[in-house]
Order: C-alpha cells, then structure tokens, then sequence
C-alpha cells in the first residue's frame, strides 16, 4: 500500500516537472527555434528603399505594377509590430489604397474561365504559406510611430474641457465588416483596400502591420498599390499579384509556376 | 490558530469595502415626452440618452451634441460619448414581418401588439392573437404569455406622470459623469438605429433552413446620432448639466419632434 501511494506521488511530481519544461515562447511567430532568441521586428520606411512605390492614376491604374514588399514575424504580446510606411502627397482628391498578403486563402480552389470560383481537384489548401497583413492611413502628423524604427497608429490623447483625458482614432483608412460596420480587417490572405480623401500637398502616411506571418518560412511577402482615385466595389487575390514564393519546380500539379497562378488562370 | 484565521476573514471581508475611486459611476433619472408630442406611448421609439462632453445646438440646426473632428467618410464628427443607455431595446417578435420594430417595454398583450402594429398573414388576413401565439411558442418554445419577453405590464417603461406627459427611469451603467458634461438624448421613432444584419442568429435556422439575423441596433448609434436622426424623430430641446457628486434624480425631456 505504502508503495502504491509512493508512486502516485512521484507520477504527481513527475507530472508537475514536466509543466516546468515547457516554453511558451515555441508559441510565437517571432521565436526562432534554432538560436533560442526572438527575431527582431522588421520596420521598413518605404520612403527610402530603392524603386519605393509611387502613386497610379485611377486610369491606368490595372497597368500599373504593384509593389512587392516583405516583413518578417511581430511580436503581437509585446505590441512590437513589423511592418512598413509609405508616405504620400494628398492631391485634394480621393487616394486608394489596395494590399494583397501572401499567398492564396484557399489553395485547393481556383477561378474558372468564367471568373466564378471552383474546387481545384490537384490540390489540397496549404495555409502554411499564408500571413496577414493589416493597414492603417491617416495625416502623417498625426502618426505616432518613426518610420523606418518602431510602428505606431493614428490613435491621439487629448484632455477635453471636463478635464477628461480622452482617445481619438484619426486613421482614415475605414473598411466595413460583413456587418457593414467601420474596423473591420481582412483575415489571412485576404486582401483589403480603403480609400480617403486628402487635401493638396498634405502629407498622408500609410501604415501596414505584419499581423502574422507564413509559418513555413517567417516571411511575409505582399503586394501594395496606391493610386488617385476611388476604390473598386471588390477586389480579390487575382487584383495584385506577386504576393506569394516560388516554389521548387515539379512541386505543384502541371509544373504551374506558383499557387497564385494556380488560383487565377486555372490549371 | 483560530485568532489567526479569525484576522484572515476580517481581512477578506474588509477587501471587498474597498473604494476603488473608478472614474465610471451609474448614471439614473427620468426621461420625459410631453403627451402633446406623442399621445400613445406605444408610438415612442428607441430612446437614446448619452452623457457628452458639451452641447452645440448650431452645427445642424438642432439640438445635438458637440463633436470632434470630423474624421474620414463620416459626414459629421464623433460626439464622443461618455457613456449613455436606452430605454428599451430592439426585441424579435417571432416573426421577421416585425423585426426591428417592436421594442421591450411598449406593449401590453398580444392584442396591444397586434393593434399598434398588424401583421398581414399569407392568406391576405391579419394576423389574430391565436397565430402570434403560435407563432411565438414555435420560434421561442414559450408556452405562457407571461414568458413572452417583450410583453406585460410590469414591464411598460413610460407612465403618465403627475402633469400628464410621458415618464421613464433610466439607467446608464458604468458612466463617466464629469461635472460640466451634458444628458442628451433622442427618440428613434422609425427604428432606423436598428440593424437587421445585427443580432441573434435565427434560433429556428435548423428547422427552416434560413440564415438571418433577429436585429439589434447599430453599436455607433451615441457616437454618430445624426445618421440615425430623421424627421418624425425626437431630440431634446435643452440638454440637462450633469453636476459634481451627483449620480441621480437627472431629469432629460425629449420634446422636439424633428420635421
């Protein structure tokens, strides 16, 4: 009997050593697992990169390149975001903003000749090699980060005449929900797009965060086009491309070059 | 041994005297509808009544709270709110012919219900009280009137007062209330707060087959009134100062009927 309890005893204790062994930081996108250290943030100052992207015209704005940018992991608990900053000139009309994270929602679909989208019977969904990337824009005096070293927002403190200290959110860049309600985001691979009006020779900031990236390679990749004008109604993953890798040749049915291809111009 | 445990529940309970000076407080009073404005209270809409930082009876011609900048698309600044309530909320009435249009605390019985807002069936009659009986017990599973939530006496918000106008309580819970700021509030009378793309899932969706939703009112509705504000609607003319150390006996009346 003595030993029966003796062993239910060390089982317990074994039990509770084994919860020491754990380490939630496995859990985070920014832990590298070979060094044992979390990766730092990527802040990119768009502004200053080489062929850094540049404002379209809403007419020919389907001819115009998207960038293709790349943000590695945020350390969402701490607040610690990658992302990037695009900083812009207002015109005094309406400025579009469309972003498009790698890769594609749902690898085991694909749109049709007609445009309608159906299953791809060759391939399964990998989610793997998909990240979300989410954006703000606002006047660039309003934004509270630096470009190029820590991301910030467009949310100011005031005191007001009660003496009451008060937030205001000043981003411009409003999506709707499926509520039809303003804040909401697009998820994972998904992509989004807002536009505001601006007022001539104003500078205006535009602020991407990494909000998660690809497991596969902790790399996000994603397309950003800016142009004057308004917005389309919709926009899907076929509007801006080359937010995905290139995969190894013979890893995707039919030699197709990337799941991006696949998902728009079919098999 | 036992003096010990004896100071440990001491301690316990006095933790739970603790004042923790939260700037949030319950903010109660009357609202009031002369009857000369409305004569049925079962015609008084969604009242809305928010606490606010000032009052700017200027910028749209009619009383209404003072706003921020005005931010992106929205036509209008935010007000800001501090806090605020309703008096009563957007109830499904068993049916989707009346959703979002029926509130808690107007009616009665069925019948009143039924009277104030008539229901054509498929069979091109009204609707009688032994339908939406029926009707009711199918969608919620009640089988008492009594648990018909939106209906009863006990439960009609506005009364006849002592001058014969319309009076409700409210209450606004967890409310900054900083001296100086201002009660204001409206009458949605046509129920253009609600949303019918918010709310409850239809609870009966794996009976029939339907996607929808029982309404609810927009969450924007203090911040941005004057989306929601149309003509037939009431504001309050004047707006009420919230005083220092005082947290009730507020009195707010909403007697503009916009036009």
């Amino acid at each position: 009997m003595k030993t029966t309890i003796a062993t239910f005893y060390a089982l317990l204790a074994c039990a509770g050593l084994a919860g020491c062994d754990l380490d939630g930081r496995a859990l985070l996108q920014s832990y590298d697992p070979e060094t044992g250290e979390t990766r730092p943030v990527t802040v990119v100052d768009l502004d200053r990169v080489e062929d850094a992207p540049t404002v379209c015209t809403e007419d020919d704005f389907a001819n115009c390149e998207p960038y293709i940018g790349e943000l590695g992991p945020s350390d969402i608990g701490t607040g610690t975001l990658s992302g990037s900053t695009l900083t812009i000139q207002g015109t005094g009309n309406r400025m579009c903003v469309m972003i498009d994270p790698q890769s594609v929602y749902q690898d085991n679909r694909m749109l049709d000749p007609s445009g309608s989208q159906t299953t791809n019977p060759f391939m399964d969904d990998f989610p793997y090699d998909d990240g979300d990337l989410d954006m703000l824009a606002g006047l660039a005096s309003y934004y509270t980060g630096t470009p190029g070293e820590l991301m910030g927002d467009f949310v100011n403190n005031f005191v007001d005449e009660n003496g009451v200290g008060r937030r205001v959110d000043l981003n411009l860049c409003l999506q709707e929900d499926n509520h039809g309600q303003v804040g909401g985001t697009a998820g994972r691979a998904t992509p989004e797009m807002c536009s505001f009006d601006t007022l001539p020779d104003t500078p205006y900031r535009i602020a991407l965060y990494a909000f998660s990236v690809p497991v596969d390679d902790n790399s996000l990749k994603y397309a950003l086009l800016v142009y004057e004008g308004n917005c389309p109604s919709t926009i899907d993953e076929c509007t801006l491309r080359g937010d995905r890798d290139r995969p190894e040749a013979g890893t995707l049915p039919f030699d197709v070059d990337n799941v991006e291809a696949m998902y728009c111009e079919g098999l | 041994m036992s003096s010990r445990v004896a100071v440990a529940l001491a301690a316990t309970l006095l933790a739970g005297c603790w004042q923790e000076e939260l700037p949030e407080q319950n903010l109660s009073g009357t609202i009031v509808v002369p009857a000369d404005v409305v004569e049925d209270s079962r015609d008084i809409g969604m009242a809305y009544i928010g606490v606010f930082e000032a009052w700017d009876p200027e910028q749209l011609g009619y009383s209404y709270p003072a706003t921020g900048p005005r931010v992106g698309d929205n036509p209008l600044g935010d007000t800001q709110p501090y806090g605020g309530t309703t008096v009563g909320e957007y109830a499904y009435p068993c049916m989707r012919a009346l959703r979002c249009s029926i509130l808690t605390g107007r009616y009665t019985t069925i019948d009143d219900l039924l009277d104030a807002n008539p229901v054509t069936t498929d069979d091109g009659e009204l609707m009688t009280t032994e339908q939406f009986y029926d009707q009711c017990q199918w969608y919620y599973g009640w089988n008492l009137v009594e648990e018909f939530s939106f209906l009863g006496e006990d439960g009609i918000d506005f009364t006849k007062n002592d001058d014969g106008d319309w009076e409700a309580e409210f209450l606004a819970w967890h409310t900054q209330i900083p001296a100086g700021s201002v009660l204001w509030g409206f009458v949605d009378n046509d129920f253009t707060s609600c949303s019918i793309d918010q709310g409850s899932i239809n609870r009966r969706r794996s009976d029939d087959g339907q996607f929808f939703r029982e309404g609810s009112n927009f969450p924007d509705v203090l911040n941005f009134p004057d989306k929601y504000i149309t003509d037939g609607d009431l504001v309050s003319s004047q707006v009420t100062t919230i005083e220092a150390d005082k947290a009730d006996g507020y009195e707010l009346r909403l007697d503009q009927m916009l036009d």
